[in-house]
């Protein structure tokens, strides 16, 4: 189940012009966003701009580049704690170097000159992990945001709740009357939107 | 090791012993002529004195009975004189003689015939009755004494008359006379006698001289005491003493001219033994000497390395050192007197040898040596170099060859190995150099082919989605792709194939992989005269890396400042390696000259392939060590020399990984293990794994 990526963008930064524009007009061509960087430098500067959450999408980065490197820019992303995915575009003598790169987390190395739509793919892909992540970021910190509005009480009922065990056995456990039990029982499905128990259990572990 | 090993040291540890001893008593040996001189004299003296002391008894004995006999002829002589005397008396008595006819009767005159002096016939109260003496019957008593002219005194002999003429009748004799009558030649010539008193008191002497100088002059010179023996001559003359005096006096050795011969026999024996002694002083110097020069000789003939042979004209070995034995295996005794072919000859090449044999003994051996190999005892081969340089006796005539001779195998073996080491070296050179030509290639070529693989697809990409659908131009799309795929494909493959080789990664000690890269570098260093200093404190520190490959880089940038100390003016040449900790993992090495320096060009400039500074230079070096040093996960960085290498100069420097034997269980484990991985390693594999992990 690939996300939706269209708004996405790749970061591309290759400080050779020719195989930058060839890139760009090939990510360009499959309707994709580019943002082309001549240098390492000139990336940090334009992300310093931007909050690191609204950074939406994927970077391919050349490895070998002067005087940053692929690899030193990528540590750099990760200070800046900026986890989109990370491609390289390798030469193939920087072969351990990328595989340096993999161990650090890196998206994936894509190996010139094979400049088709196979890296297009990759790319693709890339983009579409980070949508995905963004919109399991954008689920978990809705429903954070759900758990969040109830109460103390509404909070200990839910968890009984979602345990599964009866309103009666809540109200003895909490020393609260049956009648209280159920009005922050129907609180809490309120305000999670939920409608059984169940749900209630699954929104909690994924929530966690 | 070699037989020959013991054999010689014993025959000189045995021959030393007795000599030794010898030596001891021989030192003196000078004095046995003294000494034997000093006994005969000892006993030619004692043999004198016995001689003397027998002599003088004999003579003693001899003068004993000369004396006994010489008085009982005095005696007989004396008692016939009495006897006619008492004829005289008897006469006398029977009245036949009277006073008157006394003088002149023939019995009295008769007897002056003998010593008779005179006749006096004396009455009872001895008054003269009648006289009668020699040559004049007539004389008076005072007229008595000597008519002949001697001297002396007289002596007389008695005889008492009795009967009708009572008195006495008194013969007056000289005893002198009576001496000279009876003393035999023989005698008198022997022996001064005379008679004396008891006073001393010569009574007559055989002759008028003085006894005393009647002694030889020699004796009388020397104030010898001539022997004599005197006998009392009583009752015949009474208190009178018959003594004998040896003419001669008796010599005895001593004051002859034995001592005077003895002494200077001794003398001349003495000087005789001082040059003796002398002489012998200087030939066991000369002999001590010369066994000292000659321990020298053999000691240091055979703790030379170099072997010894001399050889004849007609090739045959007349000497041998130890060395010479050892260094071919054969033992001294058996090698001394061989005729070629030698028992170390290589037995495959016996004519070769002996023609070179031939040309040595001409004399045409090359001067500065020539090669060779040997064949041990053991059957080994070895290389010698030998050295023929001509033979002389002590006369200065050639008798024949010396040759010295060296064991070359090790040296050769490590030219050798040098040389081996040197190709290996130039070959890795040549190897790396190729590949990292083709990988720049690969990497200039990639760019394009990128590019024009990009902009197709791109193109092909727009085209479709625009609806353009013109089969022929989509197809010539397509396999323009192909071809910039192929192309890239081929790159690929001739980079792959000429690629250097990918480092082998283990620890290794750095420091040793730096000294080692001097040495190989140390002759170019010496021939420009270039000064080279090492510090590192830490000799056991461990990196992991490709020892031959970090060899090269540090012989690169050796050859890079050597190289630039080419343009330099003539100055103090240093290059200064150097190794420091760089944070917890890494390892610096730094190499600092002081010569033009970079001029500012950064490391980038430096390392661009085909950049060089020198005319004849590819531009790859420093490109290649970049690269390795990459390849190990370091980096490789130029800059100015620092202020202490004025006026200027560069610093090159390299980091490598430190290796960490705490956790050398497995290189992956490592800090810096990221480049272990083998880099032939397909990279759409390693994208597969990265799928499976992503998903």
């Amino acid at each position: 189940m690939l996300s939706d990526y269209k708004n996405s963008t790749v970061y591309l930064v290759d400080d050779e012009d020719a195989v930058r524009d060839a890139l760009a007009f090939l990510l360009r061509s499959r309707g994709l966003k580019v943002l082309e960087f001549c240098s390492g430098e000139a990336l940090l500067a334009a992300l310093q701009k931007l909050d690191s959450e609204k950074i939406c999408g994927c970077f391919l980065l050349d490895i070998r580049m002067e005087p940053m490197s692929g690899l030193v820019l990528f540590d750099a992303l990760t200070e800046r704690d900026i986890h989109n995915p990370v491609l390289f575009l390798t030469g193939h003598g920087d072969v351990p170097m990328a595989v340096a790169a993999l161990k650090k987390g890196a998206f994936d190395f894509l190996q010139k000159p094979y400049g088709d739509n196979v890296l297009v793919d990759r790319v693709e892909q890339a983009l579409a992990i980070d949508a995905a992540s963004r919109e399991q970021d954008a689920k978990v910190s809705e429903r954070a945001a759900r758990l969040a509005r109830l109460t103390e009480r509404e909070r200990d009922v839910m968890q009984r709740v979602a345990a599964g065990k009866m309103n009666k056995i809540i109200a003895d456990e909490l020393s609260i009357s049956l009648r209280t039990v159920e009005v922050h029982r129907a609180s809490v499905f309120a305000k999670l939107g939920v409608r059984s128990a169940a749900e209630v259990a699954t929104l909690l572990s994924a929530a966690i | 090791m070699s037989p020959t090993n013991d054999s010689p040291e014993n025959a000189r540890g045995l021959a030393a012993l007795p000599r030794a001893n010898n030596a001891a008593w021989a030192r003196y040996l000078w004095a046995l002529p003294m000494l034997l001189s000093l006994l005969f004299v000892g006993s030619t003296i004692v043999w004198l004195l016995r001689i003397d002391a027998l002599d003088r008894e004999e003579r003693r004995q001899t003068m004993i009975a000369d004396a006994l006999t010489l008085e009982t002829q005095l005696r007989g002589q004396l008692e016939a004189e009495s006897a006619q005397l008492g004829e005289i008396a008897k006469q006398i008595q029977t009245g036949k003689l009277s006073t008157t006819q006394f003088a002149t009767s023939a019995v009295v005159t008769n007897s002056f015939t003998s010593l008779w002096r005179s006749v006096t016939w004396l009455d009872q109260s001895n008054r003269v009755l009648a006289f009668a003496s020699i040559g004049n019957t007539n004389a008076s008593l005072s007229q008595a004494d000597s008519p002949t002219g001697q001297r002396g005194l007289s002596a007389h002999l008695v005889a008492n008359l009795s009967g009708s003429a009572v008195g006495s009748l008194v013969a007056r004799y000289s005893p002198t006379v009576l001496l000279k009558h009876s003393v035999p030649w023989w005698l008198a010539r022997k022996y001064h006698v005379r008679l004396i008193d008891t006073l001393e008191q010569e009574i007559a002497a055989m002759d008028s001289s003085m006894p005393r100088s009647v002694g030889g002059k020699l004796g009388a010179g020397l104030g010898l005491e001539r022997a004599s023996y005197r006998l009392s001559f009583d009752p015949t003359i009474r208190d009178a003493y018959l003594e004998l005096i040896e003419h001669e006096p008796f010599v005895p050795w001593t004051r002859s001219f034995l001592p005077t011969f003895i002494i200077v026999f001794l003398l001349l024996i003495t000087i005789a033994t001082w040059m003796l002694r002398r002489q012998m002083r200087s030939v066991l110097h000369a002999e001590s000497a010369w066994r000292t020069e000659s321990a020298w000789r053999s000691a240091m003939e055979d703790s030379m390395v170099v072997g010894l042979r001399a050889r004849d004209f007609d090739g045959r070995l007349v000497y041998v050192n130890r060395t010479f034995a050892e260094m071919v295996g054969w033992p001294v005794e058996s090698l001394i007197g061989k005729l070629p072919p030698m028992p170390y000859w290589q037995p495959d090449e016996i004519e070769k040898t002996m023609q070179r044999h031939r040309r040595n003994m001409a004399g045409d051996a090359p001067r500065e040596g020539y090669e060779a190999r040997w064949l041990h005892g053991r059957g080994h081969s070895f290389d010698v170099m030998v050295f023929e340089t001509p033979l002389v006796d002590a006369s200065g005539k050639q008798i024949g060859w010396m040759g010295s001779i060296l064991d070359i195998t090790e040296r050769k073996r490590m030219e050798e190995r040098d040389r081996k080491q040197a190709d290996t070296l130039a070959h890795h050179a040549r190897l790396t150099m190729l590949g990292e030509v083709a990988s720049t290639l690969a990497h200039e070529l990639n760019q394009p082919l990128t590019a024009i693989a990009s902009y197709n697809a791109g193109v092909i990409n727009s085209l479709q989605r625009d609806g353009f659908s013109d089969a022929s131009v989509h197809n010539a799309l397509l396999r323009l792709g192909e071809q910039a795929a192929q192309a890239g494909r081929i790159v690929a493959r001739i980079r792959e194939f000429l690629t250097r080789r990918e480092p082998e990664l283990e620890p290794c000690n750095i420091h040793e992989v730096v000294v080692n890269a001097i040495a190989l570098f140390r002759r170019e260093l010496t021939r420009h005269q270039i000064t080279i200093k090492f510090n590192n404190d830490n000799h056991a520190i461990q990196v992991l890396a490709d020892a031959v490959l970090i060899e090269q880089v540090m012989i690169n940038l050796l050859r890079n400042a050597t190289d630039a100390f080419s343009a330099a003016p003539d100055q103090m040449r240093l290059i200064e390696v150097s190794v420091h900790p760089a944070g917890e993992a890494f390892l610096r090495i730094d190499v600092t000259d002081n010569g033009p320096g970079l001029g500012g060009r950064a490391i980038r400039d430096l390392c661009a392939a085909f950049y060089s500074t020198k005319t004849e230079g590819m531009g790859m070096g420093l490109a290649i060590c970049r690269s390795i040093i990459e390849a190990h996960g370091g980096a490789l960085d130029a800059a100015e020399s620092p202020a202490s290498f004025a006026p200027h100069g560069a610093q090159f420097s390299l980091t490598l990984p430190a290796f960490k034997p705490t956790r050398s269980t497995g290189l992956q484990d490592s800090d810096t293990d990221n480049i272990d991985i083998d880099m032939d390693v397909d990279s759409d594999k390693v994208a597969v794994t990265q799928h499976e992990v992503e998903a």
